[in-house]
């Protein structure tokens, strides 16, 4: 509707969605999971899948089902190395680096970083190698990594993450700081999805799609791991794509069941997962 | 006028179980009180109901003649108590050095100034300033603690047990 309608172009739609993305995260967390924290973790969870899929059908509703893309002119790949980059790729990653990704120690909107690391990770696996991939992902990662190890906010996001009653005595607002992590998150998701949609075509499903690996990354990863997250979602994107040698692509989804049954089976807190103190 | 003055304070562990009935404290600045009892006398209550940890039914308590009753933990901490629990009182994946920048929180312009007084008050932590809290020794944990509790240079630091760390 931005590109189209108001011709504000990709820079205008990625903003649009960061702040679109932003309210509505913010509005589902005020007045929808909130009040459900009191019943526990799990229930939050399951909400918020619930959530999903009332969103989900919301844009199915307004917008249609069909599969939509950017009218961009196209651009031959660059070949770098004898590895094929395409250019839409590279201003992807200058816009994902401009703008930042921040992972939120807590909630969902935690999930739907994660959920825009793997959508990056599985595309652009698929459409360039496993190298580039890490590159790009990387890249946006360190804006993320520098914003929560360097920044106050960013050092209060991760104690209340840890620890919101021993904060609470250091004079930290936990919901205030859960507010501001669910509106960086739910908005860099949106955006995310903006640039996506301009490597790619998009429909209201396609995060449902990549939900089962979107999980399968952050228990691979490690729950509450930033570096977990980008680990476990290059690791299964990689996986995904190399078990096509052998497999038919159909069952590609079950590297995903098969990485969960693994990692809960044997190491439940996920390979760079840590224990509490 | 009194750094703290809790008066008659009513509080407990829900409204069947009051484990405070009409205590009442009062320090003078730069007195030290300990507040001594068996166990289950519930000093610990006492401490927590002055954080703002616990609600307290009925009471009064002001904090250099300022009212905090009706404040929770945060706006406590932010009229200059500082509460250091007896367990979980440091961000364990958090570095010994950003665990004091954190309890700077309140006054940022400030901060960098604090740790640096804090790492000249104790040179372990110094010594262990990028080492994540969650690998300090029992000992050294409350160390950090103690300084994490000065960070914000409170008017009244309140710490459960102290003989028991």
């Amino acid at each position: 509707m931005v590109t189209t309608h108001l011709g504000w172009g990709a820079v205008g739609a990625v903003a649009t969605a960061f702040i679109v993305g932003g309210l509505v995260g913010v509005i589902c967390e005020e007045a929808g999971l909130r009040r459900l924290y009191p019943a526990g973790a799990l229930t939050v969870a399951i909400a918020s899948i619930a959530l999903n899929l009332v969103l989900e059908n919301v844009v199915r509703f307004c917008f249609g089902n069909d599969l939509r893309g950017f009218d961009l002119p196209i651009t031959p790949d660059l070949v770098l190395g004898g590895i094929f980059v395409g250019t839409q790729q590279l201003q992807n990653l200058w816009l994902a680096i401009a703008v930042g990704e921040i992972g939120e120690p807590c909630g969902v909107p935690r999930l739907r970083s994660f959920a825009s690391v793997v959508h990056r990770a599985a595309r652009w696996s698929r459409s360039t190698t496993g190298a580039v991939s890490q590159l790009l992902i990387t890249d946006r990662s360190v804006v993320m990594f520098a914003f929560l190890m360097f920044t106050r906010f960013g050092r209060a996001m991760r104690a209340v993450a840890e620890n919101a009653d021993l904060a609470r005595l250091k004079g930290i607002d936990p919901r205030r700081i859960a507010m501001i992590a669910v509106l960086l998150g739910a908005g860099l998701s949106g955006a995310g999805g903006v640039l996506l949609g301009l490597d790619t075509s998009i429909d209201p499903l396609t995060g449902y799609r990549v939900l089962l690996s979107v999980f399968a990354a952050a228990v691979l990863g490690g729950l509450g791991s930033i570096p977990g997250a980008v680990f476990g979602a290059l690791a299964l994107g990689l996986a995904e794509e190399l078990s096509l040698l052998v497999i038919p692509s159909t069952y590609r989804s079950a590297v995903g069941f098969f990485a969960i049954l693994l990692m809960l089976t044997f190491r439940p807190r996920g390979l760079l997962g840590e224990r509490s103190v | 006028m009194s750094a703290l003055h809790a008066d008659r304070l009513v509080a407990g562990y829900g409204a069947a179980e009051q484990i405070l009935k009409g205590a009442s404290v009062r320090v003078e600045p730069g007195e030290i009180v300990s507040i001594i009892g068996p166990n289950g006398a519930g000093k610990s209550t006492l401490l927590k109901a002055l954080a703002g940890l616990l609600r307290t039914a009925s009471g009064r308590i002001t904090l250099g003649g300022r009212d905090v009753t009706a404040a929770n933990a945060m706006g406590r901490a932010r009229a200059g108590i500082s509460f250091v629990p007896q367990e979980r009182n440091v961000f364990g994946r958090l570095s010994v050095a950003e665990n004091l920048a954190i309890s700077g929180f309140l006054d940022p312009a400030a901060t960098s100034a604090r740790v640096e007084e804090m790492f000249a008050r104790y040179p372990m932590l110094a010594e262990k300033r990028r080492a994540a809290a969650r690998t300090l020794s029992g000992g050294q944990r409350q160390i950090l603690a103690m300084a994490m509790g000065l960070m914000a240079n409170p008017l009244l630091i309140s710490v459960p047990s102290p003989a028991g760390w």
